[in-house]
């Protein structure tokens, strides 16, 4: 029997590698100790109810611009989103705001640089999904343009 | 139009391949030894058709377009071909077809029967690659209109490092697929004896000397060109070329075995799969993005698919090969506990031990992920708690083994020479003042490795003597830059003054400098009389930024300088510099060139008396 074991071995390293071949990937979603937990303190005073998403953006950052219509279509449809102005001042972001507009149910536009600090953010945009329980479910980096990243967001949402 | 004779030659190496099958497989030895030097001879065509197209810039071809530019270096537009997937893998391709040949070819391959059926198998396995090559990733495919220029390589890769650092890993890589395609044959042909041992070794030696030198060559340029400041990152990619050089080094002691005593048929068999197949997964987890790492390239399902398929056809079959042949392999012969040989299947265990130890670390984050228990990964922390302990029992066994006699039935003799060594290395312990273990190690065995010299000093000795001693030396390097390494991270202004390590620096400010295709601010530090230089570069081609470490090289140690960002709030001029002082570096590059020299030894044939 010992004479199969490396053909049995094998053959379970070939099933797992295909398994995750095959399984979906959403690119930009990565990984962050935060998952699992509580969302930190951000210094805002009223969260929405429910689940939401945290969304960091700057006046300044192309990337965020890029990102912004998709954010309008997801307030449309419903998704609360507390949108947090990183590295930037409350006059830029009205302005910003006013001219692309506002996809924020909650908007933070002083000490965006702590939360981002508490949040662990690498730059912007960078978004995280919370769950109806305040509870932190994933984290994205980059603009959110496709739907297959909105499904995403959607589902870590509504555990 | 050379283009398109490249291009048909590749389609042509596909038929060639398919009669080295044939040939191989079937009944007709010559045709699969012709099939096999004209898959040679038609993909080194292909190979250089493309070569052509870059050091022309032809940008008609869609390879040429994405990964050159008419104004890069000469050395960059060759190099250019392989820093991608597409013509990485025709250089693959190449080599495989080159050893392919010396199968074909090889004048110690005594056994008609084993040559034969090798060609075969070698004729399978370039028929997958060259099927995914030409179905997936075909480096030929055109481009209407052409752009006027090209889209650059990546400044990270324009590096004399690159120009020789892949090509040294698929030499060792694709070498293993040789030893594979033996080791198939000698099970289709029921023959595992010394003839076998010596008509593998050669090929097992090219491989395992080229892997060597690829990796040290990839941890050079890791540590002096990225600013990364290490010789090795437990990267899930770096990982992936350890495990064939752990299985070739397992491999190329158990065939001293199999050589000298005909013993150990079945494990030999089962290591020579198992290095091409670590090498194939190395391949695999490169090219299908199912791991994160900074050496993947860019990520295609079907690519992956593709490649997943080749894995499981090549080890899944070698390995159902062995299950059923296995019977026929037996060796009855018992060792003595305390001999050569016994000592050869303990570094064996340990080696193979390390190799899984390896192998569960890097795919450790796969298995949870798809078990669905959560994003993990697995770092430096675990390697050094689980390889470094195995590694330590690994480097005393070394030291003793040599002075173990083959076959000596039962009776331990006495051995002076073992003792003296210990003695002395014991000494040389009381006057090393830290990390007493890891250097006390390092030096036994290279103490003993000296004391393994011979006379006559035969090539298999040297080989013996020069890779034991350039390991212990490489552990002593490895001790300085990773335990005794000082690092210093400061925001300096003009004029500062700092120690670092045992030396005095000075930051005389930073300047904005212009080099052939970048800009860059150049930092200049004084340090004993002499200036130090690092730069952060800006590529406006490409848009990307790189570091360039300024490094001082002594004989004791690195002294080596990273400049960071400006710090506008501490001072109108004042830099983030990171400045590292590495004790012993240059014992780990002359330990890696030591073992690579050994492999060199290797190939020397035996004087027959």
């Amino acid at each position: 029997m010992r004479r199969f074991l490396p053909l049995i071995l094998f053959g379970l390293l070939a099933l797992v590698l295909a398994q995750r071949l095959y399984a979906p990937r959403v690119s930009g979603v990565i990984d962050s100790p935060l998952i699992g937990k509580p969302l930190p303190d951000l210094g805002i005073a009223e969260l929405p109810e429910g689940p939401f998403i945290v969304n960091f953006f700057a006046s300044w950052c192309t990337p965020c611009l890029l990102e912004h219509e998709t954010l309008m279509q997801m307030h449309k449809d419903g998704i609360r989103i507390v949108g947090i102005a990183f590295h930037d001042t409350p006059e830029k972001t009205a302005d910003y705001l006013k001219k692309h507009g506002n996809p924020f149910t909650t908007l933070k536009d002083t000490g965006g640089d702590e939360a981002g600090i508490a949040m662990g953010i690498t730059g912007v945009p960078e978004s995280f999904a919370v769950d109806s329980a305040g509870i932190v479910r994933m984290r994205h980096q980059g603009p959110i343009e496709d739907a297959g990243v909105i499904d995403a967001f959607r589902k870590a949402m509504t555990p | 139009m050379i283009t398109e004779v490249a291009h048909f030659a590749f389609i042509m190496a596909l038929m060639a391949a398919a009669l080295m099958a044939y040939g191989g497989l079937g009944r007709h030895p010559e045709v699969a030894s012709r099939g096999a030097l004209a898959l040679c001879g038609l993909t080194l065509i292909a190979f250089l058709g493309l070569e052509y197209a870059y050091v022309t810039s032809d940008f008609t071809v869609l390879n040429v377009v994405l990964n050159s530019h008419s104004q890069k270096p000469l050395m960059y537009k060759i190099a250019g071909l392989w820093g991608n997937h597409e013509g990485s893998m025709l250089l693959w391709i190449l080599i495989l077809a080159i050893f392919g040949a010396g199968i074909a070819l090889a004048p110690f391959i005594r056994d008609a029967a084993l040559r034969q059926r090798a060609l075969g198998v070698h004729g399978l396995i370039a028929m997958g690659f060259i099927g995914f090559s030409l179905f997936t990733s075909n480096p030929f495919t055109r481009v209407f209109p052409p752009p006027v220029d090209g889209n650059s390589l990546n400044p990270v890769l324009q590096d004399p490092g690159l120009a020789f650092h892949p090509p040294a890993l698929y030499l060792g890589y694709v070498g293993f697929s040789s030893v594979f395609s033996l080791a198939a044959a000698a099970l289709i042909t029921r023959r595992v004896d010394q003839d076998f041992a010596r008509s593998v070794k050669l090929f097992a030696a090219i491989a395992w000397l080229t892997l060597s030198a690829g990796i040290a060559m990839g941890s050079k340029w890791a540590y002096y060109e990225l600013g990364w400041g290490g010789f090795w990152y437990w990267d899930p990619v770096e990982n992936a070329s350890l495990l064939p050089w752990l299985a070739g080094t397992a491999l190329l002691h158990s065939l001293l075995v199999l050589e000298a005593r005909g013993a150990l048929k079945r494990w030999t068999i089962l290591l020579a799969i198992i290095a091409f197949s670590m090498s194939l997964l190395g391949t695999f987890l490169v090219r299908s993005g199912v791991l994160s790492s900074i050496h993947a390239f860019a990520v295609d399902p079907l690519r992956g698919a593709f490649i997943l398929a080749l894995l499981v056809a090549c080890c899944g079959g070698a390995f159902a090969l062995y299950a059923w042949r296995a019977p026929d392999l037996k060796t009855l012969r018992l060792f003595t506990p305390i001999s050569r040989e016994s000592g050869l299947v303990a570094n064996n265990l340990l080696l193979v031990t390390i190799a899984a130890t390896v192998l569960t670390g890097t795919l450790y984050p796969l298995f949870m992920d798809a078990l669905g228990l959560g994003q993990i990964s697995v770092g430096a922390p675990y390697y050094e708690a689980t390889v470094v302990r195995i590694g330590i029992l690994l480097v005393v066994l070394m030291g003793i083994g040599p002075f173990l006699p083959w076959k000596r039935p039962g009776r331990w003799t006495f051995r002076w020479r073992l003792v003296v060594c210990a003695l002395l290395s014991i000494l040389a312990v009381l006057f090393v003042p830290v990390h007493k273990l890891g250097f006390g190690v390092a030096i036994w065995l290279m103490i003993a490795s000296l004391a393994q010299v011979r006379r006559p000093f035969t090539a298999k000795n040297a080989a013996l003597v020069l890779g034991h001693f350039g390991t212990g030396l490489a552990i002593i390097g490895m001790i300085g830059t990773t335990l005794m390494k000082t690092e210093d991270i400061r925001v300096a202004s003009p004029g500062d003054r700092f120690t670092v390590g045992r030396y005095e620096l000075i930051f005389n400010g930073v300047n904005n400098v212009l080099g052939p295709n970048y800009g860059a601010q150049e930092a200049s530090v004084t340090v004993g009389g002499e200036t130090m230089r690092p730069q952060k570069r800006w590529y406006p081609v490409s848009d990307s930024e790189t570091t360039e470490a300024a490094i001082r090289l002594s004989f004791l140690d690195d002294l080596y300088i990273v400049l960071g960002e400006r710090d506008l709030q501490a001072g109108p001029d004042a830099w983030v510099l990171r400045t590292t002082s590495h004790p012993f570096v240059a014992a780990l590059w002359a330990g890696y060139a030591l073992v690579v020299l050994a492999g060199i030894f290797m190939l020397i044939p035996r004087r027959r008396a």
